[in-house]
């Protein structure tokens, strides 16, 4: 009974974690259950007329998967490599890529009633990766909807890569 | 066996094999009391909410609407234990309740709820008055310590301030200074004690609450050609912008924040949206005010120091400086009351040869731009 | 030193095989590991060679006076493998008679607990491979644990068995005032079978938070690993199985190095 009142609370406003990375000065978070591992940064093998949000590809364990340039998909300016540079890999539909990050940061948990939406202003396309908003440690972290990172056609695109 | 049959079984297994928490360190004799604190845990399941009371016993971060601790992991940090909350941490409140009679224990309930009731209640008003209150005094004060020269003091200034909105019959003049109170006049007769500048609030709150009060925002012009809210003398800021003057109603705004470092750009947005700034309030959208209203002349650097936002909405204009509040004429403004072009140009300040912002306009449009609107 | 256990109250989802999976990676990254076998019927000691009906020095012995556990005592019953860095403390068929005297003595849940509190200098990483049983032995591993692994195999009556084990954690949390860090790792997935992508669905769908995002496939190299008495990847290095561990290992202990934390979760 008591059991039944816990989980109640637990399921009306599920905690859900994310883990967070650092681009371009700001903090993003992507949901916990798509992020397979993190690697630091290793060579990425450029692919000749890929498209433009494709950095390359790398050797995992022996599979070939395909690295995003993250701040070209969010229209950021390039930025610089460092110590700290990572590549998280990501499984969403079915698909499992890479996406370069400035710096992976910790895992945070968060309540489904502290996101908030954030506005759309504007006619880039990239806005739509943006989940929501939510304030966790004196700053907003941008939450990504990682499903809407590319669209079918792209996914397709990316087999041919 | 039924369902709570098996997890009595299963929690006194548990106890015997690991002792319970509280006496795990304990003497002989305590080791002799776990179960009676077991049992009482117990009833307390079954009875009636009792949330109120260990919130107010154990002091933990639940509320009534359920928010509650988060936990943020880091390397360093050893995680702490999440509490579940229905069961009360203190066990000495429990034993201490089992010694009273059946009929003192349930009257101590009863009790305990009222009061607790009523404390919230009572709580929840003082706290939204002097929220208001608060909100109001520090908008003014704000504007009056960017006026130097000024030496009106603070109390005279609420008074001013109050006593224009009193004045006239549209009590949408008064809704500007503080957004909808939620107490009626008789409330905030039991509340704090009494001070000059109290005394204009309250009078002014209570003006407010007795009369219709119209939406500030509603975009309505009237038609002599001026919007609803210039139909008599009206307060006005005069701003600074990247260089231009410009003036905005002041019973159209909502608060005056300082600009942050700490704004969060979003990506993929337009080139005058600046990102969410956080306020006690709520997370405000910025907007570069040169950037929106007067793109061709924006020199691409920008000295913004202040934000102010638009009453009642959580957009905010980003803006070089404010200065004082100056009462004006609806005489002294040449009004647009239609407009091709420039629609967040309510009109010319005559006198000071500067552009009137159309808020509510401004803030209608910026609204029709947020796709992710919620409505 | 981190301590893991495996557990679930189901049997045969692979509790064993993933003691020595993980451990046997944690040995290969330089970690110092015990390996700890409280399962009367022993899988975790025959794998590396030893025969739980007649070894004479086990975790047995600790249970036989749980207010006296020395760091000496517990020495004594450590077993060294073949592994440099993989140690062993093996189980006894005699274990399955503790139920019985548990309720007399006393402390008899916390007995692991009290032995690892001795070791914590002598190793980085302790996992515990827990019997499928809800009793005295499974409450030391829940109890002694920082964090606890649920394999869960992926077939259709896999949930019902892990909302029984979560309902077992939840209770014991209840009673400890203790939050127990779970993580649910799905294990024997064969592609091949509708059974096992709709039970993965399943898991993910209800439990996606509190789950390891990969699955462990089935792998025949286990069962020849096992044979060998060989970890998995110290036999296999490359096979899909071995990769699949590696990357739950990754995940549960990012390297130290790393500015990655680690993850966790809890039980409500």
């Amino acid at each position: 009974m008591a059991n039944n009142s816990a989980q109640k609370t637990t399921s009306d406003d599920p905690v859900l974690q994310w883990v967070t990375f650092r681009l371009a000065g700001e903090t993003y978070g992507i949901n916990v259950m798509q992020v397979q591992e993190v690697l630091r940064y290793t060579e990425i093998a450029p692919v000749p007329g890929a498209p433009g949000y494709v950095l390359g590809i790398i050797n995992l364990r022996g599979n070939v998967v395909t690295v995003i340039d993250t701040r070209n998909r969010f229209g950021l300016e390039s930025g610089e490599m460092t110590d700290n540079t990572r590549i998280v890999i990501i499984e969403t539909e079915g698909h499992v890529i890479g996406v370069l990050v400035d710096s992976v940061a910790e895992v945070v948990y968060l309540r489904q009633s502290e996101v908030e939406n954030a506005p759309n202003v504007g006619n880039d396309e990239s806005a739509k990766f943006i989940q929501g908003v939510c304030h966790k440690n004196d700053e907003l972290l941008i939450l990504i909807e990682l499903n809407k990172l590319l669209t079918d056609t792209e996914w397709a695109e990316l087999e041919e890569v | 066996m039924s369902n709570q049959q098996v997890d009595d079984a299963l929690s006194d297994y548990f106890t015997d094999l690991l002792g319970s928490a509280e006496t795990l360190a304990d003497t002989e004799e305590d080791k002799a009391k776990p179960p009676i604190v077991e049992k009482i845990e117990r009833d307390k399941l079954e009875s009636t909410p009792i949330k109120a009371l260990s919130d107010s016993v154990t002091g933990d971060a639940v509320t009534s609407n359920g928010k509650s601790i988060i936990h943020t992991p880091s390397i360093a940090d050893k995680p702490k234990s999440d509490i579940p909350k229905y069961t009360s941490t203190s066990s000495k409140v429990e034993v201490s309740r089992e010694r009273l009679s059946p009929e003192n224990k349930a009257v101590e309930e009863t009790a305990i709820k009222t009061v607790h009731k009523n404390f919230t209640e009572t709580t929840t008003e003082t706290d939204s008055y002097n929220a208001h209150k608060g909100r109001l005094e520090r908008m003014l004060r704000q504007v009056t310590s960017l006026t130097a020269s000024q030496d009106l003091d603070d109390n005279s200034k609420v008074a001013a301030q109050v006593k224009i909105s009193v004045e006239g019959d549209v009590s949408s003049l008064v809704k500007i200074t503080q957004p909808v109170p939620a107490v009626t006049p008789q409330k905030l007769a039991q509340t704090s004690e009494v001070s000059n500048a109290e005394v204009s609030l309250k009078e002014a709150l209570k003006v407010e609450a007795s009369t219709d009060a119209v939406p500030i925002l509603a975009n309505q012009w009237n038609d002599n050609g001026r919007p609803e809210w210039a139909q008599e003398s009206f307060d006005i800021l005069l701003l600074e912008v990247n260089g231009l003057q410009l003036a905005v109603p002041l019973m159209t705004l909502g608060q005056i924040h300082e600009i942050d470092d700490e704004i969060t750009p979003l990506f993929g947005q337009s080139d005058w949206f600046m990102g969410l700034q956080k306020t006690p309030d709520g997370n405000v959208k910025v907007v570069d005010t040169a950037k929106f209203i007067m793109p061709e002349r924006y020199r691409n650097q920008h000295n913004y120091k202040y934000i102010i936002s638009i009453h009642d909405l959580y957009w905010g204009l980003a803006v070089d400086n404010i200065k004082q509040p100056i009462t004006i004429d609806p005489e002294a403004i040449r009004w647009r009351p239609k407009r091709d072009s420039r629609p967040w140009m309510a009109g010319m300040v005559k006198d000071h040869m500067c552009v009137l912002l159309d808020i509510p306009k401004m803030g209608e449009i910026l609204q029709k731009k947020d796709k992710n609107r919620v409505e | 030193m981190q301590v893991w256990t495996i557990s679930n109250q189901k049997g045969g989802v692979g509790k064993t095989t993933t003691t020595v999976a993980l451990g046997g990676i944690a040995a290969e990254n330089g970690q110092r590991v015990l390996l700890v076998d409280l399962d009367p019927h022993g899988s975790l000691t025959s794998y590396f060679g030893q025969d739980p009906d007649t070894i004479k020095n086990s975790c047995f012995d600790l249970f036989q006076n749980p207010s006296d556990i020395t760091l000496d005592k517990v020495a004594q019953l450590l077993l060294p493998t073949k592994y440099s860095n993989i140690v062993l403390l093996p189980a006894s068929t005699g274990l399955a008679t503790l139920e019985r005297r548990a309720i007399g003595k006393d402390g008899m849940g916390l007995v692991i607990t009290k032995a690892l509190a001795e070791l914590k200098d002598e190793f980085d990483l302790v996992i515990i491979d827990s019997p499928p049983v809800l009793g005295v032995l499974l409450i030391n591993g829940l109890a002694a644990c920082d964090r606890l692994i649920i394999p869960v195999q992926t077939e259709f009556l896999a949930l019902k068995g892990l909302d029984r084990m979560l309902h077992t954690l939840r209770m014991l949390e209840q009673s400890q005032k203790k939050s127990m860090k779970y993580v649910i790792v799905p294990t024997m997935y064969d592609r091949r079978t509708q059974a096992s992508i709709s039970s993965l669905a399943d898991i993910r769908h209800r439990y996606g938070q509190q789950s390891w995002p990969g699955k462990i496939p089935v792998d025949t190299q286990f069962r020849n690993a096992s044979k060998e008495g060989v970890p998995p990847n110290l036999y296999a290095e490359k096979s899909h199985g071995t990769e699949a561990y590696r990357s739950l290992s990754k995940w549960l202990q990012p390297p130290a190095n790393s500015v990655d934390s680690s993850r966790y979760w809890e039980a409500s």
